[in-house]
């Protein structure tokens, strides 16, 4: 009887091996996915921002430009915003110091906090929010991943991860999916739901090639769920990674100078 | 015959038939002036609503009444003054924009004259909720009576691009003045954040809630160019001559305009709460009829009931004599709708009375006057002096009575000659 016993739970524990590994595996990809998107201390770039609404006659261009610093141990991930053009929205800024934002718009001088009620709503009228700049979640420490399977794409192996909030995360998605070349964790794209389960927008990666020295995908494109026609397309114009940026730069007074 | 036998019997007891015909008098006068009084409230609340700011008719893209976002815009609103060209029904049409927002005091620092730079952080910053309203101020004089309703400064103008007016209400909550800044953020076409500072012009006080807490009123063209919508409005309200025009306008509006791109409302949809307050009061005011009107009429029938049984052997002789008991009937049956028709008559004249001297002379409830304002009601109430209370109250009375008069007679018609001849 005890032999049986024995024999029972070693397979049963054996049985758990494969599903460990897979999350492992998951794992791994998502870290590479992290690194290829964040991996770095610091960036410079400057970007194209294209929305477009279907009840728009034409597409909206904005450009701008950005810094980026990382979190170290004594201080927080620091990002700032400068609006280049259109004419009507130059010269605005925006601060993100940890995971509270600033706002700054010239016309009035005016310096404002984006509070939390704020934070899902649209930034600059794109398809993403407030929330989505200041991201202050992890997609390594915040989730729980799982392979759920594999499929082919334009001859490359992708895997498709789920992503699950721990309960304890900042995180308002009920559920996201990833999917990544198994290569490389080289992000091919990226599905959001709530807390229902429903669908709600999808990131596409595209034009993968080298920047800055790293190889990273240059055009994001973000498509609200159930809104045909409507889509916001960034594409990396230039990007300089590792650079050292000036901490002044992280400042009130920086956001004021508006069109410098 | 049967007529002046009736008439006859009735003042038998003089007293008790007086009485009788001044209850229903009474009753009826109650029931006449309460409902006068209804009507004349209601029109009251009903024209100050629609002439002051909301309008007869509103024509919106369909979608906006609701919504109230950048989706749904009216790209053309020259269509709509198309639609509405030479209609003598309509003194006249105004196109609004209608955005929500937030407004906030932005004081300059009455000593250097200029802007501190750190006027965002500065004690006072008072913000509030706005419903921000683009307007063509003239076409507004035109049509509404809210310009006229200046309590400090004056009504904006298109000259004066950066001067908004707003209600007494909001003044007080952000604490500004006629002269003061004022900073107005919302979104703009694209849905992105704009804000602009602008200069308090006017205070005026309407009161209506809405207006006198919420609204900001800015010249048309200013919005459009700061909001970058162009020549796009929200809405284009329209004032009728006559109210009795609302459905045929509308439905020859709706006849012109493609319903796929357009939506016709009446004020009854766009300005539903006083609707429903005016059939809310209504339903009230007529259970409160159908209870003095019951009590009434338990007076007819108590003095009909009470003759009829003193008048046992009466109508056993009646009876006895050959009168056909459906005769006896008919007969009580009359002498209960005589008195009544004598009560109405006064009824109607006293009831005229009282809706007169109160259509000329106002009920003044100033003292209580803060419950009504919240409303946008006129403290002073005034009764309307048309015939339909008068003639729904009669028509009621009369019916009720009638019914209630079959009772007694038909007590009468069913006595035994024999039991009754010989009653005590």
């Amino acid at each position: 009887m005890r032999r049986y016993l024995i024999a029972a739970l070693t397979l049963m524990l054996l049985m758990l091996i494969p599903s460990v590994a897979a999350e492992d595996r998951a794992l791994e990809l998502i870290r590479k996915m992290d690194y290829i998107m964040r991996g770095v201390e610091s960036s410079f770039g400057t970007f194209t921002m294209t929305i477009e609404k279907q009840r728009w006659k034409k597409p909206r261009l904005i450009k701008m430009k950005s810094w980026d610093k990382r979190e170290t141990e004594k201080e927080p991930a620091k990002s700032f915003i400068l609006i280049a053009e259109p004419v009507s929205e130059a010269g605005k800024a925006f601060l993100k110091i940890g995971n509270e934002m600033w706002s700054y718009f010239p016309d009035v001088n005016a310096i404002t906090k984006i509070p939390p009620s704020m934070m899902f709503q649209d930034w600059m009228g794109s398809d993403f929010t407030n929330d989505d700049l200041v991201r202050e979640s992890s997609v390594i420490n915040d989730y729980t991943h799982r392979i759920t399977g594999t499929h082919k794409e334009a001859g490359q192996l992708i895997d498709v991860i789920e992503l699950i909030p721990k309960p304890e995360a900042p995180v308002t998605w009920g559920k996201v999916i990833a999917e990544v070349r198994d290569s490389d964790g080289m992000p091919v794209r990226q599905e959001y739901f709530n807390d229902k389960g429903e669908k709600v927008r999808t990131m596409s990666f595209l034009d993968i090639r080298q920047m800055g020295g790293k190889i990273i995908p240059t055009k994001w494109i973000m498509k609200p769920e159930g809104k045909p026609g409507d889509q916001t397309m960034f594409v990396i114009d230039s990007i300089e990674f590792n650079v050292k940026i000036n901490p002044k730069i992280f400042s009130m007074a920086h956001l004021r100078q508006g069109g410098m | 015959m049967l007529l002046k036998l009736a008439w006859r019997n009735i003042w038998r007891n003089t007293r008790r038939t007086i009485l009788t015909i001044a209850g229903v008098a009474f009753g009826l006068g109650i029931c006449i002036y309460s409902r006068a009084l209804g009507v004349g409230f209601h029109n009251q609340m009903i024209r100050d609503a629609i002439h002051v700011f909301a309008g007869h008719i509103q024509v919106n893209a369909l979608h906006w009444h609701g919504n109230w976002t950048m989706e749904y815009l009216m790209d053309n609103p020259d269509a709509v003054f198309n639609a509405i060209k030479d209609d003598p029904r309509i003194i006249g049409a105004a196109p609004r924009a209608t955005v929500p927002g937030l407004i906030s005091r932005k004081l300059i620092k009455a000593a250097t004259g200029q802007e501190s730079m750190n006027d965002d952080e500065s004690g006072e910053e008072n913000t509030s909720t706005a419903l921000i309203t683009g307007v063509d101020p003239e076409a507004e004089k035109k049509i509404t009576s809210l310009p006229t309703k200046m309590r400090k400064g004056r009504y904006i103008s298109a000259d004066d691009p950066m001067g908004v007016a707003i209600g007494a209400d909001l003044a007080k909550t952000l604490g500004v003045d006629i002269g003061d800044r004022v900073l107005l953020w919302t979104q703009n076409y694209y849905e992105s954040l704009e804000a602009k500072y602008f200069f308090v012009r006017g205070i005026y006080k309407s009161g209506s809630f809405d207006l006198d807490t919420f609204y900001v009123f800015v010249p048309l063209q200013t919005v459009q160019q700061f909001l970058q919508l162009d020549r796009m409005v929200t809405t284009v309200t329209i004032v009728l001559k006559d109210s009795e025009y609302l459905d045929p306008v509308t439905n020859s509006i709706k006849g012109n305009l493609d319903p796929k791109v357009y939506e016709v409302l009446k004020w009854t949809d766009f300005k539903p709460e006083i609707w429903q307050y005016v059939v809310f009061d209504d339903i009230g005011g007529y259970m409160f009829l159908g209870i003095l009107m019951i009590v009434v009429v338990f007076g007819i029938l108590n003095t009909q009931l009470m003759a009829v049984f003193e008048r046992t052997r009466e109508f056993g002789a009646m009876l006895a004599l050959g009168t056909r008991p459906s005769r006896v009937a008919l007969l009580v049956f009359i002498e209960c709708a005589m008195m009544t028709a004598v009560g109405v008559v006064f009824g109607n004249l006293l009831g005229l009375l009282a809706a007169y001297i109160n259509s000329r002379a106002p009920i003044d409830l100033s003292r209580d006057a803060a419950a009504y304002e919240v409303f946008g009601i006129d403290p002073r109430l005034y009764a309307a002096v048309l015939p339909f209370p008068f003639v729904i109250c009669t028509c009621l009375i009369f019916s009720i009575a009638l019914v209630m008069s079959l009772w007694p007679a038909f007590r009468a018609a069913r006595y035994k000659p024999v039991d009754a001849l010989r009653h005590v």
